[in-house]
């Protein structure tokens, strides 16, 4: 794997809110191919360094580039139309539509963001039979068919936060920015979700980004993982390098986190 | 030129003392309740119109006129609070869409009682007093000095009062003080009682200074507005330092070009505000 | 079933079309036309209502239409069909040009902004006095022709009115239906995922205030011609509450809702003509009433009338 292409790279990010460094001078690079996690203790500034790769909000200094081409200044739309795709920490759906209106959504605005599909995307009923397909598809794929057709607002909270997944694959990214994808999850759901993103990836060649809290599930199913301490980088490495490494662990006991939870 | 320049300073601080008192309550009643209150000019016009019933037609002592004007006011505040607003609280598109209505209704109610003409009220005091070739009316000077002495009450109560020091928690972080025992549906209650009877003390003690008609209450809302953009919504130093700031800069701009070019400065600064200052000239910005 | 639709449509589009030429009763006409003018207005509210920003400037910008046509007849001469292109065109010109900075401010501000927007509209009618005529307005505005039918005949005023009513309609309905449609919903739901799925949230509002300020325009393109004179009075914020007024009591969930509003509304004034302040009073008292028990207008009460019917 470290002989694939880069995608997504950062260099001496830095961000400020008034005279706090929130996120000093991070860099580093996902390969294709990779599921590559983000920890790191409260505070340490996973949020803020999430927000500054979506372009939620601007970085102070440094660069980020996805495929050679940068995307610091492109905003969250602008983010998405290069094919990155994020999910949200809380359960964030359409609530008033169905389920499956849900998905539809996701591959209709995936479609829109990229201009040169814009000539497919009309009334054409090929292109409707087009985006009952990959609901179809994408249903299957999370699990969800049976839920089908009810209101997105009515579901389960880890019905949602699979259905945020869903939509983001339907929007057909080729790689995936996922914000603590089991935060208020059950060990189960938990468990459930985990292998849901190593299929995104084994099955449909997504490319992930997680930041998480749980350190178990990061463990389990990154290739690589970054710590973050205080806004910077404490560690980049493969998760057994990481579990032992003394520094991440005196950063977390710190933090009254036990490493070797679940 | 210094005369003239303390002169405008003069008026502008008597109109300021004004808009400062329509702020206040128009500012508090939205950092309270997250409500944009478009009838506060309407309660202005309550004040005017009571005043005018009890001291030139019941011929009440006018100071007394005042005193109950303003405490119908903050009685009639009170009960639309409690009838209609209090389920908009927060939700504040609906909100500002129910008091546009009540601002039409209360209108449309004064017409119909007291008629649509202008009618004027005998001033309580007269006569102009000079102060080293200030020029100063004297009625316009017991308005300012009445406003002033409102103001630091006000002050006092929001700063030592029980109920005052729960209204700002409640402006200030409303889960908080729920958590602290502070019910907010009371201070809801109190704050726009109290709003409204600032804008209607202000109605009140005008009235004898300009017409009184069912329509008088709508430059006063305007100018509420300005002043609070100015200061930032919801904040209550800001209304004070905003009314100030409006007062005097119209006073000026009145003195040398005329009042609609006054009035379009004041929105194009609302505008600017709005725009790169939204927390107000006071307040952080966010 | 669908073709009963039809029939009833059919029907229902010939009686609106000719009614007035058997109906010789200028003063109803007069009505029909305000109905179908302030249906035209409230649909282009409507637009801004169904991304959630309430504008309090529409009244201005109909004003700036209405100037326009005014203008661009008396001032540079040209013909009516122009001067009314114009009042849309500047209409949806001014929105173009003041949308990207207004647009990013959201909830309550964008309201307060807008309403400062169209008071600096409106005094700038009044303070412009060489162009704009100060707070008299402009007298004798041509009326419209078209085709070189002059309409001084106030059934084919209606008629204009009509077709702007319907055209405005349809075009809603279509728009609500299509995926543009399915994309101004997600704006007001979730911006945030919605962007995050690749929607250029600012480039749909843009487009949605360019043909809401539009379709103000025209309206003022039509009024200046209807009662050919415009004075700043007619265009302040309380014209923009009228709106909202429509909308609420009709229903913003649909283009129909809104229709039955303006039908409703419109013709009021006319049931209290002697004391106009008991129509304000009852309009007032209405919208209380409205806010308070029927959130979801007249047509969400049909709707509940009807789905209770179905439940049978």
């Amino acid at each position: 794997m470290t002989d694939n292409p880069i995608m997504l790279e950062l260099s001496g990010v830095t961000k400020q809110f008034g005279g706090l460094t929130a996120i000093g001078d991070v860099s580093f690079s996902t390969r294709k191919g990779e599921i590559f996690g983000i920890i790191g203790p409260n505070g340490a500034g996973k949020s803020t360094l999430f927000n500054l790769i979506t372009g939620t909000f601007p970085a102070t200094k440094g660069n980020i580039t996805y495929k050679g081409e940068s995307i610091s200044k492109l905003g969250p739309e602008g983010v998405a139309a290069k094919g990155i795709i994020r999910t949200f920490q809380s359960a964030t759906v359409f609530g008033n539509k169905s389920l499956q209106e849900n998905i539809r959504l996701g591959y209709l605005f995936g479609q829109l963001s990229v201009p040169r599909r814009f000539a497919d995307r009309s009334l054409l009923s090929s292109a409707r039979e087009m985006a009952e397909t990959v609901t179809d598809d994408v249903l299957s794929f999370c699990g969800l068919a049976d839920d089908r057709h009810r209101m997105a607002g009515e579901l389960a909270y880890g019905v949602q936060k699979t259905l945020g997944v869903a939509m983001a694959i339907a929007a057909g990214p080729t790689q995936m920015l996922m914000d603590e994808p089991a935060a208020g999850l059950n060990p189960v759901e938990t468990r459930e979700m985990g292998e849901l993103i190593r299929r995104i990836r084994a099955e449909r060649g997504i490319d992930v980004v997680l930041v998480e809290h749980d350190v178990g599930m990061v463990t389990r199913i990154c290739d690589r993982i970054l710590v973050l301490d205080r806004g910077k980088v404490l560690a980049i490495d493969v998760p057994e390098v990481i579990q032992k490494h003394p520094d991440v662990i005196e950063a977390y006991l710190g933090a009254d986190i036990d490493l070797h939870q679940v | 030129m210094l005369q003239l320049l303390i002169q405008i300073l003069m008026n502008g601080l008597m109109m300021g003392l004004v808009y400062i008192m329509m702020a206040l309550g128009f500012t508090l009643i939205f950092g309270i309740m997250r409500i944009v209150n478009f009838a506060h000019g309407e309660f202005y016009m309550l004040g005017a119109m009571a005043v005018m019933l009890l001291f030139s037609t019941l011929g009440i002592n006018y100071f007394a006129a005042v005193l109950l004007a303003a405490i119908i006011v903050a009685v009639i505040g009170m009960v639309i609070e409690r009838l209609l607003l209090r389920q908009f609280v927060g939700r504040e598109l609906n909100g500002m869409i129910m008091t546009l209505a009540i601002a039409i209704t209360l209108k449309a109610g004064a017409t119909i009682i007291f008629g649509p003409q202008e009618m004027s009220i005998p001033r309580p005091v007269s006569g102009v007093t000079n102060i080293a070739g200030i020029l100063i009316p004297n009625d316009r000077m017991l308005v300012g000095a009445i406003a002033i002495a409102i103001l630091v009450l006000f002050y006092f109560f929001l700063r030592y009062a029980r109920a005052g020091l729960a209204m700002r928690a409640v402006a200030q972080d409303w889960e908080a003080a729920a958590l602290q025992g502070i019910r907010p549906q009371r201070i809801y209650l109190l704050s726009f009682g109290i709003g409204c009877a600032l804008a209607g003390l202000a109605g009140a003690l005008m009235a004898p200074i300009y017409t009184v008609s069912p329509f008088i209450g709508e430059v006063p809302m305007l100018k509420a507005f300005i002043v609070v953009i100015l200061g930032g919504l919801g904040s209550l130093p800001g209304a004070v330092v905003g009314g100030l700031l409006l007062g005097v800069v119209e006073a000026g701009v009145a003195t040398f070009i005329n009042t609609t070019v006054a009035t379009m400065v004041s929105f194009a600064l609302v505008v600017v505000i709005l725009l790169f200052r939204p927390a107000g000239l006071m307040g952080q910005s966010r | 079933m669908k073709t009963w639709k039809i029939l009833a449509g059919l029907v229902l589009a010939v009686a609106l079309v000719a009614w007035p030429f058997f109906v010789e009763n200028r003063f109803l006409i007069h009505i029909a036309t305000m109905v179908c003018m302030y249906a035209l207005l409230a649909l282009s509210m409507n637009l801004m209502l169904r991304i959630g920003q309430l504008s309090l400037a529409h009244g201005a910008i109909m004003g700036i239409g209405a100037y326009t046509s005014a203008l661009v007849m008396m001032s540079l001469g040209f013909p009516f069909a122009v001067g009314f292109l114009l009042s849309g065109v500047v209409g949806g010109l001014v929105s173009l040009i003041i949308g990207p900075i207004l647009l990013r401010i959201r909830g309550v501000y964008f309201v307060l902004l807008t309403f400062a927007f169209g008071e600096i509209v409106l005094l700038t009618f009044i303070e412009w006095v060489d162009v704009f005529g100060g707070v008299n307005g402009i007298f004798g505005v041509p009326r419209a022709q078209i085709f070189g039918f002059v309409l001084k005949d106030k059934a084919l005023s209606y008629l204009m009115a009509l077709a702007m009513a319907a055209g405005g309609f349809f075009l809603l309905r279509a728009i609500y239906r299509s995926e543009f449609g399915a994309i101004m919903e997600t704006l007001e739901d979730d911006e945030d995922l919605a962007r995050s799925l690749g929607v250029n949230a600012m480039a749909y509002r843009l487009a949605v205030f360019v043909l809401s300020g539009a379709m103000a325009g025209f309206a003022g393109g039509f009024y200046a011609s209807y009662f050919t004179f415009v004075s700043p009075g007619a265009f302040n914020f309380w014209a923009a509450v009228n709106l909202i007024v429509i909308n609420v009591l009709g229903g913003i969930a649909s283009p129909i809702g809104v229709i039955l509003g303006a039908a409703i509304l419109v013709p009021l004034p006319e049931l209290f003509r002697d004391a106009v302040q008991y129509q304000v009073l009852f309009y007032g008292l209405a919208l209380i009433v409205f806010l308070k028990f029927m959130p979801d207008g007249l047509y969400g009460l049909i709707g509940k009338i009807r789905g209770k019917r179905n439940d049978r």
